[in-house]
């Protein structure tokens, strides 16, 4: 399975990550080799198996609010990148031009 | 002798007939730490202070012989992907590096409510992403029986820690092997316990439906001691079970146990110098009075593949979250889309980036049947052959790894000779089965590691099994000579 520079800009563009050329290179030929590993899956032609997963059975519980202390709350906040007394600051999701949408 | 030295069940007989106490205990491996962790890297943080602070609280429980827990005192290293409330967590990545734990993992609770003394964080391949330690942001650990070699990973820290004598016993994650191969390969005990005994709640997520937190110790006893402490279920981690606490019981000889070798296995071996290791091992285990049957597991030889399409999906979605916006660094962008992808590029390492578009692809549209849903079904074969094994023998032995330690470097630039190096391990974790590797001899002076695979839930069997074998092997008998 031979990965094309054009897949692996698509993979990269869906995974959300910025490669520079010398990794994008890198990339395909590392993952192309373990795709072709992994297609040894495909002899399995008749698998007629279900898949593992579907044996499942949802776990339930009661859907309390649990109160959260001070310095629990001033840790998580600590941790985002940015915020502004308190409260936590995130990048803006919409543009304000139209032509954006 | 240096206390570090002793094992968890001599360390506790020790502590309880007050022949040292719990501040010598953690003394004599902070002392260890201070001497041998430069060179090895074992630990990425060592909480030296807190550590003591811990020591101190411990003696005077065990001065007043009042609430003393079952690890009372016991210097325990802790893998840095579990979260401890106000300690920095970085699972070894940058993306974290900054990161501290706003709760503590139920594992780590647990550990302390029992008297532990938790010595420190140790380094790990990224996120758990790795056989070797290597892929760690902050640098590789070091074998401790030569450190120019790998210690195995991705617990690589918390096995390199127990082999050299850096904590009493640790802590550490099995997705794949994590916590068997790193044990083998620094010749120490590893558990990976059955899908849902353990807690997984702040474990920091690399592929939920795989990972699971085990001991890693000197002997099967300590492991034994320690999952004791950490098992059970638990509100939030929907996935733990309601089973009995696993028991356990000592025995002379393997006198009425069947055990398994599975041929897939034997095969992948044979021409490698583990082969005769193991051939050997066997045969100690015949004269302990197992009776030893070669048996066959079909689907063996597709684990590895099922693992590297599952692992990598899991994975793609679980480290979505790592983004630019909740946690830690958050680089430049001129749209919402573009922080994303100068975050993601920036601050997740090689293997988690190619991990991460491995599952992606896994899963995306025109090839979901071919890969994910495909490796889900060859998933249930896997499941059905150790079914089916399990009906003619107690237990299955194998090899925890087709080599010893290699030289660091040798794999690091071959992602799928590092893959390779997990062919041994996967299978139980895509069974969600329980297995323990324990030393079972050197070979060339790197120790080898002895897996024994068990049905679900039969911890209490596996310990039973891998403690009479242990004490045939007589490693720890071994590496003292060979040091």
């Amino acid at each position: 399975m031979k990965l094309s520079p054009a897949d692996i800009e698509h993979l990269a563009d869906l995974s959300h990550l910025a490669l520079g050329a010398a990794e994008k290179k890198k990339f395909e030929e590392q993952l192309s080799s373990i795709l072709d590993y992994v297609n040894k899956l495909q002899e399995l032609e008749k698998a007629e198996a279900v898949p593992t997963g579907t044996e499942a059975v949802n776990v339930f519980r009661e859907d309390k609010v649990t109160a959260c202390d001070a310095a629990t709350r001033e840790r998580i906040i600590k941790n985002f990148p940015a915020s502004v007394d308190g409260l936590l600051s995130v990048p803006a999701v919409f543009s304000e031009t139209k032509d954006d949408f | 002798m240096d206390s570090a030295r002793l094992s968890l069940s001599d360390a506790r007989r020790a502590l309880l007939a007050k022949e040292i106490s719990a501040s010598e205990l953690t003394d004599a491996c902070l002392k260890r730490i201070t001497a041998v962790n430069p060179e090895l890297f074992a630990y990425l943080e060592v909480f030296e202070d807190e550590a003591r602070h811990a020591a101190a609280a411990a003696d005077g429980k065990l001065a007043a012989s009042s609430e003393v827990g079952p690890l009372e005192g016991i210097p325990i290293a802790v893998k840095d992907n579990l979260l401890n409330a106000g300690h920095a967590v970085t699972a070894a990545s940058k993306i974290l590096e900054r990161y501290r734990a706003a709760y503590s993992a139920t594992v780590l609770e647990k550990i302390r409510a029992a008297g532990a003394v938790i010595l420190g964080r140790t380094n790990m391949d990224e996120f758990a992403m790795g056989s070797s330690t290597e892929s760690s942001a902050f640098g590789a650990t070091k074998n401790p029986w030569d450190v120019l070699r790998v210690p195995g990973g991705s617990s690589g820290g918390s096995a390199a820690a127990v082999a050299a004598d850096l904590c009493i016993a640790a802590l550490g994650s099995d997705t794949g092997g994590s916590i068997r191969q790193p044990a083998a390969l620094c010749g120490v005990v590893g558990l990976k316990p059955t899908y849902g005994r353990v807690s997984r709640y702040g474990l920091i997520a690399m592929a939920s439906s795989l990972d699971q937190i085990g001991p890693l110790a000197k002997t099967v006893e300590d492991a034994a001691a320690l999952l004791s402490v950490i098992e059970g279920e638990d509100q939030r981690d929907s996935t733990t079970a309601s089973e009995p606490p696993t028991d356990w019981k000592r025995r002379a000889d393997l006198k009425g146990v069947r055990v398994g070798i599975p041929q897939e296995y034997q095969e992948g071996i044979a021409d490698l110098p583990m082969g005769a290791a193991i051939e050997k091992a066997v045969a100690k285990l015949r004269e302990l009075g197992a009776e030893v049957k070669e048996i066959s597991l079909p689907h063996a030889p597709y684990a590895l593949a099922v693992y590297y399409v599952l692992m990598p999906a899991e994975v793609s979605s679980n480290l979505a979250r790592f983004d630019g916006v909740r946690y830690g660094p958050r680089a430049a962008g001129e749209n919402l889309l573009e922080l994303y992808r100068q975050t993601r590029g920036a601050f997740l390492g090689d293997e988690a980036r190619r991990r991460i578009m491995l599952g992606t692809y896994a899963l995306s549209a025109g090839y979901y049947d071919a890969y994910y849903r495909k490796a889900q079904e060859a998933r249930t074969l896997v499941k059905q052959d150790y079914r089916a094994a399990f009906t003619q023998v107690d237990v299955l032995v194998a090899p925890t790894s087709p080599t010893t330690a290699w030289p660091l470097g040798e794999k690091f630039d071959d992602p799928l000779a590092m893959y390779l190096a997990d062919v041994d391990t996967v299978s139980a974790n895509v069974a969600g089965l329980p297995a323990i590797t324990i030393p079972c001899g050197l070979l060339d002076g790197l120790p080898a590691g002895l897996q024994f695979i068990g049905p679900a839930w039969s911890e209490g069997m596996l310990f039973s099994v891998a403690d009479c074998a242990e004490r045939a092997f007589e490693f720890r008998k071994l590496k003292v000579s060979s040091q």
